[in-house]
């Protein structure tokens, strides 16, 4: 009888283990071009661009301009799941509403982001009122699509279900429409937070007198690179500690029943 | 419980035609008739899932229904379940779910039930609502024969235990005779009442 010898992939036993070798690599790989180039002008090192982060960071500047980048993430990033969410789901199970609204955001979907920035900045001028809707305003139409798409793949059976049973409108939303909604959510607010914070980082670059952005145009104007890579890796940590600690955990959290 | 059906169409189809039925409490009906000729569709209507048809039903009192598929919250546990469907008390949907052969599964996800558990919960859970008129729809569809006729006399058990009014769509002349319903026939295009056995 013959044996099959075909290779059995097997998952890997530790993602997390996977994942660090392989930033790690890419860290060396910029060494080793950084030595290349012999340009530490125009590409630093890694140890310098870490030396640069700990005298931000120690000098406080680091941690401000970070605090205020981040809240106004924050900011934007609710505005656009909460109003992009209403919007989506509405056009998901109301036909005429999407139909009606689709040729709206077709022309969201493809207004440039620079554009809308601009656009805030003079009719609401330079205000931090003007920089949160300039960002929100960018993320509200890709959400409005994964929603959409969410809402109308909603169960019908279920739905009659709640009919049926009489559910009170808050029970529908919470224990029916929200749970098959929660995928969506989680895939709206992951790729939303990537969007998010590098527009906020424009919208600063363009407009405000503080932020990972402002820092980075000050630096950009001295030409000097080691600072906007400490600045911007900085921020890109943040960020990928928000989704590993946040976002992920949270989506593990909302599928656990689909493991069990 | 009156049903006075003119008719009933998708669109320009009419599916249903004149029907007129009148159903006791605690009385048990089984709505007959080959597939597709629209038994599922007045059960719907009877529900009130659907409301474009002409005539009125009068009549229904509180409802319970018992879908084709068990139709549970996939991401609620099996008792929650049944108290989010009904407000009874946790320790109450226990103990309904121990009356059907359930006690050691309140605390699972419905997928890691079989289908036969999952449709036990799905009746359970109707009759949890305390109605005055139970609507099934197919309930012992895809199950294998030992399984349906265990399911059968369950709700058997159940109807003797506590009288409702029952309103069965099925196919199978074995599920009408072992519930002593009485038999309504619907056939034609649009589907009328060919034939009801007496009360």
């Amino acid at each position: 009888m013959a044996s099959s010898t075909k290779p059995v992939s097997r998952p890997d036993r530790n993602p997390v283990g996977v994942a660090l070798v392989s930033l790690a690599g890419l860290v060396l790989l910029w060494w080793a071009v950084s030595i290349l180039a012999g340009r530490p002008d125009l590409l630093p090192s890694p140890p310098e661009v870490a030396r640069l982060i700990v005298v931000e960071t120690l000098s406080g500047d680091l941690p401000y301009h970070l605090g205020v980048t981040l809240l106004r993430v924050t900011a934007a990033f609710a505005i656009a799941m909460g109003i992009g969410a209403a919007i989506g789901i509405g056009m998901g199970m109301r036909q005429r509403l999407d139909r009606w609204g689709d040729p709206w955001l077709v022309f969201a979907l493809n207004l440039p982001a620079l554009v809308t920035i601009v656009l805030c900045y003079i009719w609401i001028g330079l205000t931090e009122v003007a920089a949160i809707a300039a960002v929100a305003i960018n993320k509200i139409p890709l959400v409005v699509t994964v929603m959409r798409e969410g809402a109308r793949t909603l169960d019908r059976e279920l739905a009659a279900l709640a009919q049926v049973f009489e559910f009170s409108r808050t029970k529908r939303l919470r224990h029916v429409i929200l749970p098959q909604l929660e995928p969506h959510f989680a895939a709206a607010a992951r790729t939303g937070v990537a969007l998010i914070w590098k527009i906020v980082l424009v919208v600063e670059f363009l407009g405000r007198s503080n932020g990972i952005g402002f820092q980075i145009h000050l630096y950009f104007q001295n030409f000097d690179v080691g600072y906007v890579l400490a600045y911007s890796l900085s921020f890109v940590a943040v960020m990928i500690a928000i989704e590993l600690l946040i976002l992920q955990p949270w989506q593990r959290h909302a599928a656990r029943w689909r493991r069990a | 419980m009156r049903i006075d059906l003119r008719g009933k169409a998708f669109g320009a189809v009419p599916v249903l035609g004149p029907i007129r039925l009148e159903i006791g409490e605690a009385e048990a009906v089984a709505l007959v008739g080959p597939s597709g000729i629209g038994k599922s569709t007045l059960l719907r209507l009877i529900a009130g899932l659907d409301t474009d048809f002409e005539g009125t039903i009068t009549g229904t009192g509180t409802l319970a229904f018992v879908f084709q598929e068990p139709t549970l919250l996939p991401w609620r546990s099996v008792r929650d379940n049944l108290t989010l469907a009904t407000d009874i008390t946790a320790r109450a949907a226990d103990a309904l779910l121990a009356q059907v052969g359930l006690a050691d599964k309140t605390a699972l996800y419905p997928s890691q039930l079989s289908l036969g558990q999952r449709r036990r919960v799905a009746i359970i859970r109707a009759f949890a609502r305390a109605p005055e008129t139970l609507l099934m729809d197919e309930p012992f569809a895809s199950l294998d024969a030992q399984t349906a006729a265990a399911m059968r006399a369950m709700l058997a058990d159940l109807l003797r235990a506590r009288p409702t009014r029952l309103i069965l769509v099925t196919h199978d002349e074995r599920d009408a005779a072992s519930l002593a319903c009485r038999t309504v026939r619907l056939s034609g295009n649009p589907a009328v009442i060919v034939e009801a056995s007496a009360k």
